[in-house]
């Protein structure tokens, strides 16, 4: 009876004073109503449930139940530990760990090797994961799989002759992917072989023109390989055109530049500026005897695939391997290269070229 | 007793035996033990039932601690939870359905004041005719002294639910004592 409080007229906190006194102890639930004899209703009801219920409040655990209880509750809390321990090992963590680091690691190798080119330090495990993908793939995935090999040796070769490098060697496997390519298509679906001979013309196409192209730049002699390409081009033609629904190969038009080498490796300070092309279109309507007078006969085996040796003219054997030293682009050359991503010639669209201007030298861009 | 006078410490106790401190939650444990207890004697009227009820609520608590998240509330609102989950349980597993009202008398184990025995006993009778959330809102309000918004934070409900639920149960108490 400390506070001699007027009650408040919200039921609820009146309520609420009055017990808060009740439990301080300084007021009791009788005490209250005798004090408030104009409280009715809910409130008076209330506080006579608070008062009759004055003794439960006393109530308490009897302190022989009180104290079994704590000590069964320390027994438990000491058994926790050893269990958890017990149920995850200590040297989980670890390997997990180590576990996630090789995966990191390796997954980090195989991205950086993507990049890597002969003679780099990852250039053998991206050649190895080329390799177990061409094992375990069948079927049109083999072929695609044949195909991106290809495209990426050609890759591999503008790079390395950006930097003055001319690997005739990477021209030789590019045509072995192809042809391989072009073997393995024979097993396909119709719909699918004509698929996949469109791409094999459109890639070995732009091989062929990266051929002449790198020729002249860096005086290198790779006219044997242009020509075998060449021959490659035109075994695929005609293994398209023998298909048996001609009128749906022949409307698609094969697009070289469909999966551009160009695009991967080139440089904004390119020096290069493709000159030459060589065109996309079926080169025979176009029997072996019309080939034009660049290709004479004796170079490479048009047709007939990758028979063809790296050095011109019947002249003794040089090295595959052709490696010039670098030399500064020639003057007026030094626009940046936009290139190989647009098509490589103007009468690409047409899909169509007349006879005798296959893999004849003509002006594709103007500087 | 009033008992939501909010610790500052008691989150401090908490996540220490949640990070396996066993002194922490015996600290715990000697605070909320009797007000745990209370609550469920006036529930099950039975001095044994109403230890081992107890002992329950303190076993699971610590076998679900590492479960409790500290959402504001006080560490007992979750202890009253655990405590009602197991008196419901009790009476699922244990109470006769039929229960003569006139033989309800709570087993008290102390000695009430003489004036408090003719009250006691009608409220015991009366109590057991309210439904379980009325009768964990009289205790929580009457005995326990919690405010409207303590026992919305214990129970889970809305104030506005918990004010209903007190005045159906004052009514009701109201019809019982006055028969």
């Amino acid at each position: 009876m400390a506070t001699q409080r007027p009650p408040e007229t919200d039921f609820e906190r009146m309520l609420d004073y009055f017990m808060t006194e009740i439990q301080a102890g300084r007021l009791t639930a009788d005490g209250c109503l005798a004090m408030y004899p104009q409280l009715t209703g809910e409130l008076r009801l209330s506080l006579a449930v608070a008062g009759s219920l004055a003794a439960a409040r006393q109530a308490a655990v009897r302190p022989a139940a009180r104290d079994a209880l704590e000590e069964r509750l320390r027994a438990r809390m000491a058994e926790r530990p050893a269990r958890r321990r017990a149920r995850r090992p200590a040297w989980l963590p670890i390997a997990a760990a180590t576990l996630l680091a090789i995966v990191v690691l390796g997954v980090g190798v195989a991205t950086a090797s993507a990049s890597s080119l002969p003679g780099d330090l990852l250039y053998p495990v991206k050649r190895w994961g080329e390799s177990v993908l061409l094992q375990l793939a069948t079927g049109p995935g083999r072929v695609g799989a044949l195909l991106d090999s290809a495209q990426r040796r050609l890759e591999e070769f503008e790079a390395l002759s950006d930097r003055g490098v001319v690997d005739v060697m990477l021209l030789e496997e590019f045509a072995a992917h192809a042809q391989d390519a072009t073997a393995a298509s024979e097993a396909l679906r119709d719909d699918q072989r004509a698929e996949a001979l469109h791409r094999v013309v459109a890639l070995v196409t732009l091989g062929q023109q990266t051929a002449l192209d790198t020729a002249d730049e860096a005086g290198a002699d790779l006219s044997g390989a242009a020509d075998a390409l060449s021959g490659l081009r035109a075994s695929a033609w005609r293994k398209l055109l023998s298909s048996p629904a001609p009128e749906s190969t022949r409307t698609q038009t094969p697009h070289p530049t469909r999966r551009s080498t160009r695009t991967a490796t080139s440089t904004p300070t390119s020096s290069r500026t493709p000159r030459r092309t060589a065109t996309p279109g079926p080169p025979d309507w176009v029997t072996p005897s019309d080939r034009p007078p660049s290709t004479p006969p004796g170079r490479g085996t048009p047709g007939a695939g990758l028979t063809w040796t790296p050095s011109g003219r019947g002249t003794p054997p040089v090295p595959q391997i052709v490696t010039p030293t670098p030399r500064p682009p020639p003057p007026g050359q030094g626009t940046p290269g936009r290139g190989r991503t647009s098509t490589p010639s103007g009468q690409g669209d047409s899909g169509v070229t007349p006879p005798g201007q296959e893999s004849k030298p003509t002006k594709s861009k103007t500087p | 007793m009033a008992n939501f006078v909010h610790d500052r410490d008691e989150g401090d106790l908490v996540r220490r035996a949640q990070q396996g401190d066993a002194d922490a939650f015996t600290e715990l444990y000697r605070r909320h033990v009797d007000q745990i207890y209370r609550f469920v004697l006036l529930r099950v009227g039975d001095e044994a039932a109403a230890e081992d009820l107890t002992s329950e609520v303190f076993v699971r608590a610590l076998e679900s601690l590492h479960a409790y998240e500290d959402r504001g509330a006080p560490f007992a609102a979750w202890l009253y939870r655990i405590a009602n989950a197991r008196v419901v349980d009790h009476w699922r597993r244990s109470r006769p359905i039929d229960v003569s009202l006139d033989s309800g008398e709570i087993d008290l184990p102390f000695e009430p004041a003489a004036r408090d025995v003719f009250a006691l006993k009608i409220l015991s009778e009366s109590l057991r005719s309210l439904t379980a959330e009325q009768q964990e809102v009289i205790i929580l309000k009457f005995v326990e002294g919690f405010s409207t918004a303590e026992i919305s934070q214990i129970t889970g409900r809305s104030e506005g639910a918990v004010k209903a639920l007190q005045r159906r149960a004052l009514a009701s108490l109201a019809r019982h004592m006055d028969s």
